[in-house]
């Protein structure tokens, strides 16, 4: 779902859950998790439901994934940078 | 960065950098946070993490002065510390702050300003916590910053102008809107007529807006209420209905919607956190939003030497925050002794425009909330607080049991104890307590917030330049 | 004025107000609780959870923790509220030679007393807990150590007493204690006056001003404790943790150096960790400070460095009631009949609280009490003077 018409900035590689990614330098790890079709990333503090984007400015803790190595990372806060490593606890894909 | 500073503002969105740009001028060492990699905040947002870049025509200039805002500030010198969160504001001014480099580390100014900015609210339905459902403010950034639709095809809902601006930034870049499913009425917009003159521009832009949906075929449905969305692990369907005047559901007028985004939208609450742990007091204003700190006419709050300005006084848009930068820049510098020409004049002058704002921003609050009893309908499995799991059953189940405080309900559920801290829940529970439990109005206390007020690595808490060790052979110190 | 009658009138919505009419309404006693705010909303709402018996002064203190122990099995089962006790076992660590030293006769003393403790070096502890670190010099462990929902606990005593007939009122400020010839008859608060032959202060911190009303002097004082709680993840720690210099700022001046503050720590039910602690003089001050925080945070990833990766989400500060010689207060006092103390348990009220209620519940019912009452009664104060007066410096430890 990338808007064919807006510029955007050059290419980069993710690895999310070992898979390559591409998106572009500019767009938030949110964007670009979607792009690739990712909608939930989690389950709920007690395990019954899933969770994945909410408010996408980084005040719902919804978003939470692994950003290299370190858990906890709202994802809708963070730029993609080239090489970045992504786990997603409970991927529906 | 140095240890002290003449003012640091927190937030670089249209409050902070108005007020910086007032600053900028004045000699004084000024420094300004932002949590996002961009500036601007929330209503500036381009392409790339920057603010530049090409936008829609609108009536309304403010975000073209806002543009040209960023730029000026920039131009000054003043140099804007992005991807830094303030975690806390303690006694003296002294803000702690975690750098882009997730370093922790302490600054203290003379003048401190707030101008943290609003969220959005949200009016809970079952399954609103499925993955697909999202704020018009994330398809938003999506598009703006990341240049991203939220899906091939978004139904969206809600109250005010949100859904609306939403569906004509989605049709705009190519994408599909399945319906707007307005909590509103027509009659409730009828209010922003008593803004004109002033606001003609904002009203042309919203009556142009009506009409570019219209021409696009994009069905807009008033007087709806979301009943409930559902799916197995992720958003499958929404299921919406009528609502009578009065808020009572109309049974037979049900539709379901097949989508896999639904976008909602239900006005804003102010981020005041910062101003709460600090100690500043707050009021519950419903024509400004909600919970907002309490400012006298140079936005200074009840501690010295701490201002707010912007969304944090009361909801109103850009407008009012540009004009309260600008109100606390002048304020500041004369409290720091480097005052501007003309002070007096420019301050009242402000004073009439923020009057303005905000009897705009009443309009627009009183249109931000569902008519009747809404809150009885909610339904039993329906989330509350979405970072603990706790559903409205629970919260009934307390409530039985005497449990009728913000404070008591945080205690017996564990509402508003997850990461997010109770912001997505508090303005949620308190209308639930100010119908529910009927409570002398006293009770329903500010939440009280405490430092982090974002969540922070362990680790960089514990890091400082002093060496420690552990395990030393020699006795401690006396 | 409605006027209500009623047996005990219990003043404290804490774990220990709620625990005293938990045990007289088990035995059939009436009894009404009054609480000014909601429930818990003391220090009994602001704390860790920590049901320690390593951190108790070996002798009566230990013997009491001892006995309060074994309460909390049966109230896993009584209570209607699932208050998430564990006994996961407790380590105080141990972080340099001098306090191994200090701690070889604290855990002699321990076991006098009849409390199943070892002293384990640092490769020891590791193999119980991975991630400790390895700079420790080493840890005692005791598997009775445990941990509680401090707030489940309150909630689950007070609606079990209510369950058995106590009449239990929040939002009601008690503004007036009654006497009559030396003898209480009852209290006034702002929701009307309740006639009662027997009034228990389990007011916590505020505890010397219903005192007060009674023209008694009680020697506590609030000392504040910071917490930090991390976000929920899996389970790090199997038990809790606190540091030897802990209970040396409680208990051993020579331990105490500098702050006396150790660790205090915790992983609950709902998979945060609750990381403390600091003691402090502040007055009624709540707020969570720079110092705490960070002091708290290097203290933490000194002892276990695995977690510095969890996110700190928020913190909270308590009060704990604190008396001169680190002892409750509890038991009638001489000269105001019927007035009943049960307060000043400072950081150690959760583990103390069954015991508690049942021993001011025996009280009252019986007359007497199979745990002896009489260290612990207000009078010791007077009786040594340098005790009722004495000067805390700095640090808070007491001075010598």
């Amino acid at each position: 779902m990338r808007i064919e018409t807006i510029y955007r900035g050059e290419k980069v590689t993710l690895l999310v859950n070992g898979k390559a990614v591409t998106a572009h330098r500019g767009e938030t790890v949110h964007a670009a998790l979607l792009a690739a079709g990712c909608r939930v990333l989690r389950k709920s503090k007690t395990g019954t439901e899933f969770r994945g984007f909410l408010c996408g400015m980084g005040v719902c803790y919804d978003c939470l994934v692994t950003i290299n190595g370190l858990a906890g990372q709202r994802a809708c806060m963070r730029l993609v940078e080239d090489g970045m490593e992504i786990r997603i606890d409970e991927p529906d894909l | 960065m140095s240890r002290t500073c003449d003012v640091a503002i927190v937030g670089a969105g249209f409050a902070g950098l108005a007020a910086a740009d007032v600053l900028a001028r004045s000699g004084l060492d000024i420094r300004v946070f932002d949590e996002n990699p961009h500036v601007g905040g929330q209503l500036l947002r381009r392409p790339g993490g920057t603010s530049h870049g090409p936008g829609g025509f609108e009536f309304d200039g403010i975000k073209r002065s806002g543009l040209r805002l960023v730029a000026r500030v920039a131009r000054r010198g003043v140099k804007v510390n992005g991807g830094t969160q303030v975690l806390g504001l303690f006694p003296g001014n002294t803000l702690l702050v975690q750098g882009g480099d997730g370093r922790v580390s302490e600054i203290t100014a003379r003048c401190v300003l707030c101008a943290s900015g609003a969220r959005e609210t949200y009016i809970p339905f079952k399954g609103w916590t499925l993955p697909g459902v999202i704020s018009t403010g994330s398809a938003q950034i999506l598009i703006k910053s990341s240049g991203m639709l939220p899906a091939k095809e978004t139904l969206i809902g809600g109250l005010g102008p949100l859904p609306f601006v939403l569906a004509r930034e989605i049709s705009r870049h190519g994408g599909k809107v399945s319906a707007i499913l307005d909590h509103g009425g027509v009659l409730d917009k009828i209010g922003l007529l008593r803004t004109l003159p002033r606001n003609l521009p904002k009203l042309l832009d919203g009556a142009w807006i009506m009409v570019l949906l219209a021409l696009r075929g994009i069905r807009v449905r008033p007087r709806m209420r979301i009943l409930e969305a559902s799916g197995k692990t992720r958003l499958e369907s929404v299921v919406a209905a009528r609502a009578s005047g009065e808020g009572a559901i109309i049974s037979g007028t049900e539709i379901r919607y097949q989508t896999e985004c639904l976008a909602v939208g239900f006005g804003f609450a102010p981020n005041i956190e910062l101003l709460l742990q600090a100690g500043c007091i707050a009021a519950h204003v419903p024509e400004r939003g909600g919970w907002v700190v309490q400012v006298g006419d140079i936005l200074e709050t009840s501690m010295e030497n701490v201002f707010a300005a912007g969304e944090v006084t009361g909801i109103a848009g850009a407008r009012k925050s540009l004009i309260e930068g600008r109100i606390a820049g002048l304020a500041i510098r004369e409290r720091l002794g480097c005052p501007a020409p003309a002070t007096p004049q420019m301050l009242h002058g402000l004073a009439c425009e923020r009057r303005d704002e905000l009897r705009y921003g009443a309009v627009l609050n009183r249109m931000c909330r569902l008519p009747g009893d809404w809150v009885k309908g909610i339904q039993e499995e329906t989330i509350i607080c979405r970072c603990e799991d706790v559903r409205m059953a629970d919260i009934r189940k307390a409530l039985a049991h005497g449990f009728a405080t913000p404070g008591a309900l945080r205690k017996a559920c564990r509402c508003g104890l997850g990461n997010c801290q109770g912001r997505i829940c508090s303005p949620i529970l308190r209308d639930i307590l100010a119908a529910v439990a009927k409570p002398d109005p006293a009770r329903l206390a500010a939440p009280s917030v405490r430092p982090p007020i974002k969540a922070v690595r362990l680790g960089a808490l514990a890091e400082n330049e002093e060496i420690v060790t552990v395990g030393s052979a020699s006795p401690p110190d006396p | 004025m409605k006027s209500s009658m009623t047996d005990v009138v219990v003043i404290g919505g804490g774990v220990i107000g709620t625990s005293v009419a938990y045990y007289l309404a088990r035995r059939g006693v009436r009894a009404t609780l009054l609480e000014r705010g909601d429930m818990a909303s003391g220090s009994a709402g602001d704390c860790d959870g920590l049901v320690l018996l390593q951190s108790k002064r070996p002798g009566i203190h230990l013997r009491l923790a001892m006995e309060s122990r074994t309460l909390f099995d049966r109230l896993m089962e009584e209570l209607p509220v699932p208050i998430e006790y564990r006994r996961g076992g407790g380590m105080v660590v141990i972080e340099t030679e001098e306090e191994f030293r200090a701690m070889e006769r604290y855990v002699q003393e321990q076991r006098e007393t009849g409390l199943e403790v070892a002293l384990l070096d640092i490769a020891a502890a590791r193999r119980m807990e991975p991630g400790l670190s390895e700079s420790l010099v080493g840890a005692a462990y005791s598997p009775l150590d445990g941990q509680v929902n401090p707030i489940a606990l309150t909630h689950g005593f007070a609606l079990g007493a209510r369950a058995l007939g106590a009449r239990v009122r929040t939002h009601t400020e008690v503004k007036g204690i009654r006497l009559e010839g030396g003898r209480v008859t009852g209290v006034e608060t702002d929701q009307g006056r309740f006639s009662a032959e027997v009034v228990v202060n389990a007011g916590g911190v505020y505890a010397p001003r219903l005192g007060e009303m009674v023209g008694i002097t009680v020697p506590i004082q609030p000392r504040r404790g910071q917490l930090l709680v991390t976000g929920a993840t899996r389970p790090m720690i199997k038990g809790c943790f606190i540091s030897a210099r802990y209970i040396a700022a409680k208990h051993n001046p020579e331990l105490a150096k500098g702050k006396g503050e150790g660790i205090a720590i915790e992983q609950t039910e709902s998979g945060n960790l609750l990381l403390g602690s600091t003691r402090e003089f502040v007055g009624f001050d709540r707020r969570t400070t720079v110092e705490g925080l960070r002091g708290i945070a290097r203290r933490t990833v000194a002892v276990l460095p695995g977690l510095s990766d969890l996110n700190v989400i928020r913190s909270f500060a308590g009060l704990r009631p604190y008396t001169p010689d680190g002892l409750p207060i509890l038991g009638p006092v001489k000269g105001v009949d019927g007035f009943i103390m049960a307060a000043g348990h400072e950081g150690d009220g959760i583990a103390l609280s069954p015991i508690t209620g049942e021993l001011i519940a025996q009280f009252i019912a019986e007359g007497r009490t199979e745990f002896p009452l009489d260290p612990f009664r207000l009078e010791r104060f007077a009786s040594s003077p340098d005790t009722a007066g004495r000067e805390l410096n700095q640090d808070g430890a007491d001075a010598h």
